[in-house]
C-alpha cells in the first residue's frame, strides 16, 4: 500500500485529530466536553475510512456515530448527569496507577508487533481501490453483505429489533416501577 | 513506515486511550464513550487491513460492529438511566451491590 | 409338577405382598386366610415335587438371569432334588401347621398382620435357601431367614429383653455369616462359579487338600452360626424372647438346621476334606453334651427346649461330621416334628397359664391340660429316644453311624442321650405332675386352647410317632430317597453289633427317664439337696460355662472401649476436626476470593486487562 505525498499529510493530520480527540474524552473535566471529543474523534475517523476507499463506511460512521450515538449521549447526560459537577479526581489510587502502567505494557507490546509484521505478506483479494472506483463501494459491500453474508445481516437486524424492545421494556419497568 | 503499519499503531493508540479511559474515569457516560472509543479503534484496523488485504470481508465486521454498537447503545444508556433513576449517581463504583 | 416347583416360592411371597400392604386393612381373619392358604398351597406343590424327585439326581429349573457381569453369571434357578424337595416338604409342612397354631396363639395381638408378613417372608426366604442352585442365591435365603429370625425374635420389641435378644441373634450370626460370605468368595475365586453342580463337578481336580479345607471350615463357621453350635451358640436361647410359635418355626423346626442342610448340601466338599470333617463332629458331639447340660439346670421351659434344640443339631453335625448324611437329614426331619411339638405345647401352657414360663412355678398342670400334657409326654418321648417313637430310630441310626466311625463320639452321643432323657422328662415332670405351685389365680384360669391350636399340636404328634418309621434301619426309606444325591455309602450290614447298640441306646433313654422319675417325682428333695452339695458345679451349669460373661469380657467390652474411644476422642476431635478444618479453610479460601468480587466495574476490567497483556506477552516470546 503505497499513499501518495499529500495522502501521507492527511493521514497524519486525521490521526492527530483523532488521538486529541480521544484524549479530551478521558481527560476532560466535564462529561459534555467528553462527548464533544469523542465526536471529533468520530469524524476524524469518518474521513480516514474515506481516504481508505470505504466511503459508505465513513458515511455510515458519520451518520450513525457521529450523529446517532453522540446525540444519545447527549441527551443522557442532559437528563441525568448534565448539571452535575464532573466527579472528583480522576485518578483514583492504585487501581487507576496500576491500570495507566498496564495501558502502557500493552501499547508496547502491540507496537512492537506492528513493527516485527514482514511487510505486506498475505492473501491478496481482488478488490483493489482501482475496482472500487469503477463498481462504486457501495454496490460491491451491499453485493457481499446479501449474497456472502445474507445470514449474519439478517442476524443483524434481529439484534437490532431485541435492543428496541429491550429500550422499551427499560423504559415501561421505569414507568410502572413510579406508578408504584 | 509504510501506511498500514502507521494505521496499526494509530488504532492501537487510540485502544490504548480509550481502555485507561474505562480505567481511570468513574463517570458511567465517560466510561461508555471510553468504549466506544475502543470499537472505533478496531474499526480502523478492520478497514486498514481491509484495504490491505484487497478484501471487502473485514468492512462487512465493520459494518456489524457498527450495528452492535448502535444496539449496545441504547440499551446501555436505558440501563444507566434506569440504573440513576434508582440511586442517583453516575459513579461506577457506587453501584457495588454484587460485591463478594 | 416339577414344572410348577416355583409356584411354591410364588405362593409366601403373594402372602407376604398381601398382608404387608392390606393386613392391616382387611381385618384378621383375611389376613390368617391369606397367610396359613398361601402356605398350605406351597405345602402342596412341595408334596408334589417331593414325589417328582424320587429317584432323581436333581433337576435344575432356570426362573431367570439375576446378574450377569463379565464373567460373573448367576442364574436364579431352583435346584430340585430329592434333598432340597425333602427339606422343602419339612418347611411348609411344619410352617403350615405353626400358621394355624399361630391364629390362636396370636389372636389377641395388635400386630397380628405383622407377624403374619414375617412369617411369610421367613418361609419365602427360607425356600430361596433350600432350593437355591448356586451359593449366592443361597446366601440371600441364608440372610433372609436371617432378617426374619430377627424381626420375629425381636417382635415385642417393646420389651428390652426381646429387643435385646434380636440384635444379639443378629450379631452373634453376623459372624457366622461372614465366615459363609469368605467361603462363598473362596469358591469363587477358585472355580470362576457358584453354581452347585458346577462346582461339585470340578472340585476333585481344582481343589488341593488345603484348598477344600479352607472352604469347608469357612462353609462351616457360616453352619455354627445360624445352627447355634459351639462356640456361636449363645443366641438361641436369647432367643426364646419371641412368640413362641416363632421359637417353634425358626429356632427349632427349620432355620437353625439351615446349617445342616447347607453342609449336607456340600457333602461333596465335606467328603475331600477330612479334617473339616473331624471338626464338625467334634464339635457336633461336644455342642450336643454341653447343651444338654445345661437344660439341667434351667428352670424356663422354653430355654430347656432351646438348649435342647442346640444339642439336637449337635446330633446332626455329628451325623454329618461322620459322613452320615442321610441320618443327619433324617434326624433333622425326626427333630423338627416332635422339637416343633415340644414348643407348641410349651405355647399352650403359656397360653394357660398368661406367660408364665418357669417350670418351678408351674406343675400339676396334667389335671387342667390333658390334652397338652399327652402331646408333650409324646414329643419328650420321641425326644428322649423312647423305643419305638421316632426319635429313636433317628438318634440310634446317628449313634451307628458314630460308632463305627469313632466310639469315642459314640460315647460321648450316648452320654448325650442319657442327659436328654432326664433333662426333658425333668420338665415334664415338674410342669405337669406333682402339686401346682402357680398362683392360685391363674389356677383356676387354667384352660386348655382352642382347637386352631389343638390340632395343628395333635398332627404333630401323630407325626413324632410315626415320622420315624420312614426310615427304619430296615426300610430305610429317607436314605434311599437321599441316595442319588448324597451317594451315601452303604454301611457293612448291621447284624449283631448294631442290635446290640440298639439295645444299649433304649436302655439308656429308659435309665434317663427312670432316674429323672426317682428325683422328681418319687424323691423331689433330692435336686436341692444334690444342687447344694455340688454348689460349684451347679453355678456352672446355671451360669451357663459363663460363656456369655466371657464374649463379655473378651468380645463385648473391648469393642464397647473401642467405640467409647472412637465416640469421645477419634470422632470429635480428629474426624470432625478435619472436617471442620477443611470447612475454615474453604471458608478462609472464599473469604481471599471474595475481596476480588469487590463490585467494582472497573477492577474487573483491569483483571481484563491484565490477562489481556499476558497472552499477547505470550504470544511475543513464543
Amino acid at each position: 500500500m503505497t499513499a501518495t505525498p499529500l495522502e501521507t499529510v492527511l493521514f497524519i493530520a486525521f490521526g492527530a485529530v483523532a488521538i486529541a480527540g480521544a484524549l479530551s474524552v478521558i481527560l476532560a473535566r466535564h462529561a459534555v466536553y467528553s462527548a464533544l471529543g469523542m465526536l471529533v474523534n468520530f469524524v476524524a475517523l469518518a474521513a480516514m475510512y474515506i481516504m481508505l476507499s470505504a466511503e459508505f463506511l465513513g458515511i455510515a460512521q458519520l451518520i450513525v456515530y457521529a450523529g446517532a450515538i453522540v446525540v444519545l449521549f447527549l441527551f443522557a447526560l442532559m437528563l441525568i448527569g448534565g448539571r452535575r459537577p464532573a466527579e472528583q479526581g480522576r485518578l483514583t489510587g492504585g487501581l487507576a496507577a496500576a491500570g495507566s502502567a498496564l495501558v502502557v505494557v500493552f501499547l508496547a507490546e502491540i507496537a512492537y508487533l506492528v513493527m516485527r509484521l514482514t511487510g505486506t505478506a498475505g492473501a491478496k483479494g481482488t478488490v483493489t481501490p482501482d475496482v472500487i472506483a469503477q463498481l462504486g463501494h457501495i454496490q460491491l459491500l451491499g453485493a457481499t453483505l446479501l449474497l456472502e453474508y445474507i445470514l449474519p445481516f439478517e442476524l443483524a437486524s434481529v439484534l437490532l429489533l431485541v435492543g428496541i424492545v429491550g429500550a422499551v421494556m427499560l423504559a415501561r419497568a421505569r414507568r410502572q416501577s413510579r406508578q408504584e | 513506515m509504510d501506511a498500514i503499519r502507521y494505521l496499526l499503531i494509530l488504532s492501537a493508540v487510540l485502544f490504548s486511550i480509550g481502555a485507561a479511559g474505562v480505567l481511570i474515569r468513574r463517570n458511567a457516560l465517560v466510561i461508555f464513550m471510553c468504549i466506544e472509543i475502543m470499537l472505533n479503534a478496531v474499526n480502523l484496523t478492520f478497514i486498514a487491513l481491509s484495504r490491505q488485504l484487497q478484501s471487502l470481508d473485514g468492512q462487512i465486521f465493520v459494518f456489524m460492529v457498527m450495528a452492535v454498537a448502535a444496539a449496545e447503545v441504547a440499551i446501555g444508556l436505558g440501563i444507566i438511566v434506569s440504573i440513576f433513576r434508582h440511586k442517583p449517581t453516575t459513579d461506577v463504583d457506587d453501584v457495588s451491590l454484587l460485591k463478594g | 409338577m416339577l414344572a410348577y416347583a416355583w409356584l411354591m416360592l410364588l405362593f409366601p411371597l403373594l402372602g407376604v405382598l398381601i398382608n404387608a400392604f392390606f393386613g392391616r386393612r382387611i381385618g384378621k381373619r383375611a389376613v390368617s386366610w391369606v397367610a396359613c392358604s398361601a402356605i398350605g398351597l406351597s405345602f402342596l406343590v412341595a408334596l408334589g415335587v417331593l414325589m417328582g424327585t424320587a429317584g432323581s439326581t436333581g433337576v435344575e429349573q432356570p426362573l431367570f438371569t439375576w446378574i450377569s457381569a463379565g464373567s460373573f453369571h448367576v442364574e436364579f434357578s431352583l435346584l430340585l432334588d430329592p434333598l432340597s424337595a425333602l427339606m422343602a416338604a419339612v418347611v411348609t409342612g411344619v410352617s403350615f401347621l405353626i400358621h394355624i397354631y399361630s391364629i390362636g396363639y396370636m389372636a389377641e395381638d395388635p400386630r397380628y398382620a405383622r407377624y403374619f408378613t414375617y412369617l411369610n417372608l421367613f418361609v419365602f426366604a427360607m425356600l430361596i435357601l433350600v432350593l437355591a442352585n448356586n451359593y449366592l442365591m443361597m446366601y440371600v435365603g441364608w440372610e433372609g431367614v436371617g432378617l426374619c429370625s430377627y424381626l420375629l425374635i425381636g417382635f415385642w420389641f417393646e420389651r428390652k429383653a426381646a429387643a435385646d435378644a434380636g440384635k444379639k441373634a443378629f450379631i452373634v450370626n453376623r459372624v457366622g455369616d461372614m465366615g459363609f460370605a469368605l467361603g462363598i468368595m473362596l469358591i469363587f475365586a477358585m472355580f470362576g462359579t457358584l453354581q452347585f453342580s458346577e462346582v461339585f463337578r470340578r472340585a476333585p481336580g481344582i481343589l488341593g487338600p488345603a484348598a477344600v479345607t479352607a472352604i469347608t471350615l469357612l462353609l462351616f463357621v457360616g453352619a455354627t452360626g445360624k445352627s447355634a453350635q459351639i462356640p456361636l451358640y449363645i443366641w438361641l436361647p436369647d432367643a426364646m424372647e419371641g412368640p413362641t410359635p416363632v421359637s417353634a418355626l425358626i429356632h427349632a423346626a427349620t432355620m437353625v438346621t439351615a446349617g445342616v442342610y447347607m453342609v449336607a448340601r456340600n457333602h461333596v466338599l465335606f467328603d475331600m476334606a477330612p479334617t473339616t470333617a473331624a471338626v464338625v463332629a467334634s464339635i457336633g458331639a461336644a455342642t450336643a453334651f454341653f447343651a444338654a447340660t445345661m437344660a439341667l439346670v434351667e428352670k424356663d421351659l422354653k430355654r430347656i427346649l432351646a438348649y435342647s434344640t442346640i444339642s439336637q443339631l449337635g446330633y446332626m453335625f455329628l451325623a454329618v461330621g461322620v459322613g452320615a448324611y442321610a441320618a443327619g437329614m433324617f434326624h433333622l426331619t425326626t427333630h423338627a416334628f416332635f422339637k416343633a411339638l415340644l414348643f407348641l405345647a410349651a405355647g399352650s401352657v403359656m397360653h394357660a397359664m398368661a406367660g408364665e414360663i418357669n417350670i418351678q412355678k408351674l406343675g400339676g398342670l396334667r389335671e387342667k391340660l390333658p390334652r397338652t400334657y399327652a402331646v408333650f409326654a409324646v414329643g419328650a418321648a420321641a425326644l428322649a429316644g423312647v423305643p419305638l417313637f421316632s426319635g429313636f430310630f433317628s438318634k440310634d441310626e446317628i449313634l451307628w453311624r458314630a460308632f463305627l466311625h469313632s466310639p469315642v463320639l459314640w460315647l460321648v452321643g450316648l452320654g448325650t442321650a442319657f442327659l436328654t432323657a432326664v433333662y426333658i422328662f425333668r420338665a415334664l415332670f415338674v410342669t405337669f405332675w406333682g402339686e401346682t405351685r402357680a398362683e392360685k389365680k391363674l389356677w383356676e384360669h387354667a384352660h386348655e386352647a382352642p382347637a386352631v391350636m389343638s390340632i395343628p399340636m395333635l398332627i404333630l404328634a401323630v407325626l413324632a410317632v410315626i415320622g420315624g418309621y420312614i426310615g427304619l434301619p430296615r426300610l430305610s426309606l429317607v436314605e434311599g430317597y437321599l441316595e442319588p444325591v448324597l451317594h451315601a455309602e452303604h454301611a457293612a450290614e448291621a447284624g449283631a453289633t448294631e442290635w446290640v447298640l440298639l439295645a444299649v441306646s433304649a436302655l439308656i433313654a429308659l435309665g434317663g427317664i427312670a432316674l429323672a422319675y426317682y428325683l422328681y417325682v418319687v424323691r423331689p428333695a433330692v435336686p436341692a439337696n444334690l444342687s447344694k452339695q455340688f454348689a460349684p458345679l451347679y453355678t456352672l451349669l446355671s451360669r451357663k460355662y459363663y460363656v456369655d460373661e466371657f464374649y463379655m469380657a473378651v468380645v463385648v467390652e473391648p469393642l464397647r472401649q473401642v467405640g467409647r474411644f472412637i465416640a469421645e476422642l477419634f470422632d470429635p476431635r480428629v474426624v470432625d476436626g478435619a472436617v471442620n478444618g477443611l470447612a475454615r479453610l474453604a471458608g478462609v479460601c472464599g473469604e481471599g476470593l471474595g475481596t476480588l468480587q469487590n463490585g467494582r466495574v472497573r477492577s474487573y476490567a483491569l483483571s481484563i486487562l491484565v490477562g489481556v497483556v499476558i497472552i499477547l506477552g505470550y504470544f511475543l516470546l513464543r
